[in-house]
């Protein structure tokens, strides 16, 4: 702008109207062509840490809210690996990887700025098509300079392994599939309700839902329905399967391309008595202590425990009316410190609901000690 | 600007009729600085310098970074931040704060959740 600003003070002593004007085509043509490459509806796949496979890098910015790092852009046949998020602390390896036929191939980042082999601020790489409805994976390494040091390749805050970090896409459909397929571009945020009895209707929420009837719902991996059409861009009403009581994973496709997420839905059995939760002890537990719910209707195969820091899966019940579980699902054991770097013990309440194939119980709290 | 007990009555009528069921989100019109979170598949990151706090990732319609803080953030049921579905209101902007060497230092942040009510899954 200051460029332009020049630019009219020189030109506007004799082209009075027409300097400024130049100057706006001249800005609108250059940022047009300074975002064609990254033009086109996001289609990565990860957006969230728990999604980030095993032994990669995040490609989650750890330092910068949850902006992605590492992302992908998809316009018609046009795929795009976006990294950075334009920070002067931040520094791209040039060179990176996408995962092409079983196979990584190298690919090579560019930017307007490059330091040595690091692009600065954010770089891309076009990628090479792959069939649509399959996934696609990219590789990136990002460094930052944080607090005076350098943070490279993070899996999370703490960032002592450094790695590639991963992101993964899926290729939309041509323009030639789309009006019969769609663009195979949909995300699914949530179900109405994780509860429901056979023949039931339910209201899948997300986004990227087309007026179309091309949405295929799979309950368990075993298609139920076809041909859906959507109530609008956001919802798309199904209808629960006269199936075995229990719980599923239910999946939606547009034309041939799976929706970004699934979500849970147990089928519950008409009729069937609900689990009952009367007493929880001990009243205050440690990490990993074990936990004793008694009560009654828990099912002898496997309910599930929704607790404050997540769902514990698939407790069995010796008896009906008992149930014991280990009080974290943490991967490592929770530490908090004051800011000299002492332990500084925490209690929270820890909140537990017990489901399985009869229904859902009343919820029940005890305390739960980090130290 | 409101008196620091007006805000507090204020949250306290918004508390309750949250409880009640007579309002579910966009409250944003009605309470300056009140911002509602309404997301889906969050997760959540101990901040270990900040005394039990959590970040929260909360994914779209309405999601962002959150932070769950014991005696400010109340919860209803299926009460699990951990990778559900959250919806509720938050207010104002704490750091998460982590370990480190000398000192804990920032990591990220959020909004502090006030009250926030969940999916099971």
């Amino acid at each position: 702008m200051h460029t332009c600003y020049t630019f009219y003070m020189v030109l506007s002593q004799r082209i009075h109207i027409v300097a400024p004007l130049l100057c706006l085509v001249a800005t609108a043509l250059f940022f047009s062509f300074a975002n064609a490459q990254t033009t086109g509806l996001p289609c990565n796949t990860i957006t969230t840490p728990n999604r980030v496979p095993e032994k990669y890098g995040s490609p989650i910015d750890y330092f910068g809210g949850t902006s992605l790092l590492v992302g992908v852009t998809c316009s018609g046949p046009n795929v795009v690996a976006n990294v950075g998020s334009g920070n002067a602390i931040q520094y791209i390896y040039k060179y990176g990887y996408q995962r092409v036929n079983g196979a990584w191939k190298q690919i090579t980042f560019t930017g307007s700025q490059t330091v040595g082999p690091w692009v600065v601020g954010n770089g891309s790489a076009s990628l090479e098509h792959i069939p649509q409805g399959t996934g696609g994976m990219v590789l990136a390494y990002v460094c930052q300079y944080i607090q005076g040091a350098w943070k490279c390749g993070c899996s999370d805050y703490q960032c002592t392994t450094p790695r590639w970090q991963v992101q993964g896409y899926t290729q939309p459909n041509d323009a030639s599939r789309q009006e019969k397929e769609g663009d195979g571009l949909v995300y699914i945020t949530r179900a109405s309700s994780n509860f429901t009895v056979p023949n039931q209707t339910i209201t899948i929420v997300g986004h990227g839902f087309e007026q179309k009837p091309i949405y295929t719902v799979l309950w368990n991996e075993k298609q139920t329905q076809t041909k859906l059409t959507p109530k609008n861009a956001n919802e798309l009403v199904i209808t629960a399967p006269n199936f075995v009581p229990g719980k599923y994973a239910v999946e939606v496709r547009e034309g041939n391309v799976r929706a970004a997420e699934e979500t849970v839905v147990w089928i519950h059995a008409q009729g069937g008595t609900k689990p009952v939760m009367k007493a929880v002890s001990p009243s205050m537990v440690a990490q990993d202590d074990l936990v004793t719910i008694t009560g009654s209707g828990f099912s002898l195969t496997g309910n599930d425990i929704i607790t404050t820091f997540g769902v514990i899966g698939g407790v069995p019940s010796k008896d009906g009316t008992s149930l014991q579980f280990k009080a974290s699902n943490f991967d490592n054991k929770v530490t908090f410190y004051s800011a000299d770097g002492k332990v500084n013990p925490v209690i929270w309440p820890y909140y537990m609901t017990v489901v399985n194939e009869n229904g859902v119980s009343n919820s029940l709290s005890n305390n739960l000690l980090f130290k | 600007m409101h008196s620091t007990s007006y805000k507090k009555f204020i949250l306290y009528i918004v508390v309750l009729m949250f409880s009640f069921g007579l309002i579910h989100v966009r409250t944003t019109s009605a309470l300056t600085a009140w911002t509602a979170l309404n997301g889906g598949r969050s997760v959540a990151i101990y901040c270990t310098c900040s005394p039990g706090c959590f970040n929260v990732f909360v994914g779209p319609p309405v999601g962002g970074s959150f932070m769950y803080c014991p005696g400010t953030t109340r919860l209803y049921a299926y009460y699990n931040i951990w990778n559900a579905w959250q919806l509720g209101g938050d207010m104002g902007w704490m750091p998460c704060i982590q370990i480190g060497f000398p000192s804990c230092f920032p990591s990220g942040g959020g909004n502090i959740m006030i009250i926030n009510g969940t999916s099971a899954y």
